[in-house]
C-alpha cells in the first residue's frame, strides 16, 4: 500500500471517530481530482460540481463500510464515476422531457464563461459524443492519467473490458476529430455512442 | 484486428511492454499498414488529451463545496478555505441562499394568517409580496454574500424563527394554522421544536428544483416556498409551502435524496 493510500485508512479512521481536521485532510487531497473526473464526464461545471458534493456526501456518510482492501481513492472515484453515471442519466432524462409551451429559453451564451474553460472546444465536442462507458474509460486514463488497471479497479470492471473501451474510444475521438476517415472504422461489438 | 494486436499497441501506448516487448510489438505492428495506422491513430489521441490541463476548483468553489459538506455532515460551519474574491459564481448552493430563503419566509409570515387564519387578502397580493421579496433579498445576498464568505457573514436576525430542523410539515401547520396576525404566526413558530437556522444554506437549489420539476405531476399547482429542511437517517427532506390558486396552503415533504416525495400535507 503506497503512503497516501495509508494515510487515506487513518484519515478515515480519524473521520470515523470524530476528529473533523480528517475532514479537511482528505477533502484537501482529493477534492480537485473528484471535481476534475466528474467536468470531465459531465462536461459542466456547475453540474461537476453537484456531482462532486453528492460524491463526497455518499463517501462521507457510508465512510464506515469502506474496507481498506482496495485504496480509499479507488473506492472514492468509482463512486465519483457512478454519481457521475447518475447524474447524466436525469440530465438526458430532464432533456427528454418537452418544454412547456410559454417556455422562455434562457440567454444561452450565459455560462459560456465555464463551459469549455478547460478543454479544447473540439475535445470537448468529441468527447461529448462518447457514451459515458467509453468517456469514462478515457477521462480515466487519457485525462487523469490512471494505468489501465488502476482504472479497472475504479470502474469495477476487467482490464480487458477497459482496453475494449478506451481503444474503441480513441478511435471514435480520432473521427470525430477529423483524424479518421468514417471508412477507417472497424465494426465492433460494443456500441460507444450514447 | 485481433485482440492480440490491440493489446500490443496499447502496451506501446501505454507504456507497459518492457523494452524487449516493445521493441518486438513496434516490429509486428509496423510491418503491417493497417496496425501502423491504427498505432498512429491511438498515440495522437492519447497525446491531444493528455496535454490539456488539469481542471482544479476555484477559491469560493473550494470554500462553497467544503462548507455544504460540513453543514450536510453536521461537521459545524467554518470553512478552512478563504474565498476566492473576484469571482462571481456559485450557482447551486449559494451562500445567497440562506438569506434568500430567509427573506421568503419572512414574506411567508406575512402571507400565512391570511392562509391559515381566513383573512381575505391572502390570492394574488400574497404571490406578489413573495416574489418581490425575493428578488429583493437575492439582490442583497449578490452585493455581498458570496465574496464575503460564510464565516464573515452575520446571521440573519431572524433565522431562529425561520428554520425547521425536526419540524414536519403537520408541525408547521398545526403551529400556524389558528394564527390571524403575523405576530401570532412568529409566535407560534417560535414555540415549536425548532432547531437552528444554518440548515437552510445546505439546500442544493438545483437539485430542489430539478426534483420539483420531475415530480410536477404528483403536487398541487402553484408557488412553492422553500420552508425547512431536516437531514435525516432516510435522506434529505426538504419542506416546500405551496399556496393553490385556491388559496389553500399545503406542505410539501420532499426527500431530495431519491427524489421521492413523502408527504403532502394539507392540513385537513
Amino acid at each position: 500500500m503506497t503512503d497516501r493510500a495509508e494515510l487515506d485508512v487513518e484519515l478515515i479512521n480519524r473521520y470515523l471517530a470524530g476528529d473533523v481536521e480528517a475532514f479537511n485532510e482528505l477533502m484537501e487531497a482529493h477534492e480537485d481530482r473528484v471535481f476534475s473526473i466528474c467536468l470531465r464526464m459531465m462536461q459542466d461545471r456547475e453540474a461537476a460540481l453537484d456531482a462532486t458534493q453528492d460524491t463526497f456526501l455518499t463517501v462521507f456518510r457510508k465512510a464506515d463500510r469502506y474496507q481498506a482492501k482496495a485504496a480509499f481513492s479507488t473506492w472514492l472515484y468509482r463512486v465519483a464515476v457512478n454519481t457521475c453515471y447518475d447524474h447524466h442519466r436525469r440530465r438526458k432524462r430532464k432533456q427528454a422531457d418537452p418544454l412547456p409551451d410559454d417556455h422562455d429559453p434562457v440567454d444561452a451564451s450565459a455560462g459560456d464563461e465555464y463551459h469549455a474553460i478547460e478543454m479544447r472546444p473540439d475535445i470537448e465536442a468529441a468527447l461529448a459524443d462518447l457514451s459515458p462507458e467509453f468517456r469514462a474509460a478515457v477521462v480515466l486514463v487519457d485525462l487523469e492519467g490512471m494505468s489501465l488497471e488502476q482504472a479497472s479497479d475504479t470502474l469495477d470492471v476487467p482490464t480487458g473490458t477497459i482496453k475494449s473501451r478506451l481503444f474503441r474510444a480513441r478511435r471514435q475521438l480520432s473521427r470525430s476529430l477529423g483524424n479518421l476517415g468514417p471508412d477507417d472504422e472497424h465494426p465492433s461489438g460494443e456500441d460507444g455512442a450514447r | 484486428m485481433n485482440e492480440q494486436d490491440r493489446d500490443l499497441i496499447l502496451g506501446l501506448t501505454e507504456g507497459t511492454l518492457t523494452g524487449e516487448e516493445a521493441e518486438r510489438a513496434r516490429a509486428r505492428i509496423l510491418s503491417d499498414p493497417e496496425l501502423a495506422s491504427e498505432l498512429a491513430v491511438q498515440e495522437s489521441v492519447r497525446a491531444d488529451l493528455s496535454a490539456l490541463p488539469s481542471a482544479t476548483l476555484t477559491g469560493a468553489e473550494r470554500t462553497a463545496l467544503r462548507s455544504s459538506l460540513r453543514e450536510r455532515l453536521n461537521l459545524g460551519t467554518v470553512p478552512q478555505v478563504a474565498p476566492e474574491r473576484g469571482r462571481r459564481r456559485l450557482a447551486w448552493w449559494q451562500p445567497v441562499l440562506g438569506v434568500a430563503s430567509v427573506a421568503v419566509v419572512v414574506t411567508a409570515i406575512v402571507v400565512l394568517p391570511g392562509t391559515f387564519g381566513g383573512s381575505d387578502d391572502s390570492g394574488d397580493s400574497g404571490g406578489e409580496a413573495l416574489t418581490e421579496t425575493t428578488v429583493a433579498a437575492m439582490d442583497t445576498a449578490a452585493d455581498g454574500g458570496i465574496d464575503d464568505g460564510a464565516e464573515e457573514q452575520a446571521p440573519p436576525p431572524t433565522t431562529e424563527v425561520l428554520a425547521f430542523d425536526d419540524v414536519d410539515g403537520a408541525d408547521l401547520l398545526d403551529a400556524t394554522r389558528d394564527a390571524a396576525t403575523p405576530d401570532e404566526v412568529t409566535d407560534s413558530l417560535e414555540a415549536a421544536p425548532i432547531a437552528e437556522a444554518r440548515a437552510f444554506a445546505s439546500v442544493p437549489v438545483a437539485q430542489a428544483e430539478a426534483c420539483l420539476e420531475e415530480l410536477d405531476d404528483r403536487i398541487p399547482p402553484g408557488d412553492k416556498t422553500l420552508i425547512g429542511v431536516d437531514e435525516t437517517a432516510d435522506g434529505l427532506l426538504v419542506y416546500f409551502a405551496v399556496i393553490g390558486a385556491d388559496g389553500v396552503t399545503s406542505v410539501l415533504t420532499v426527500n431530495l435524496d431519491d427524489c421521492t416525495l413523502v408527504d403532502i400535507d394539507t392540513g385537513g
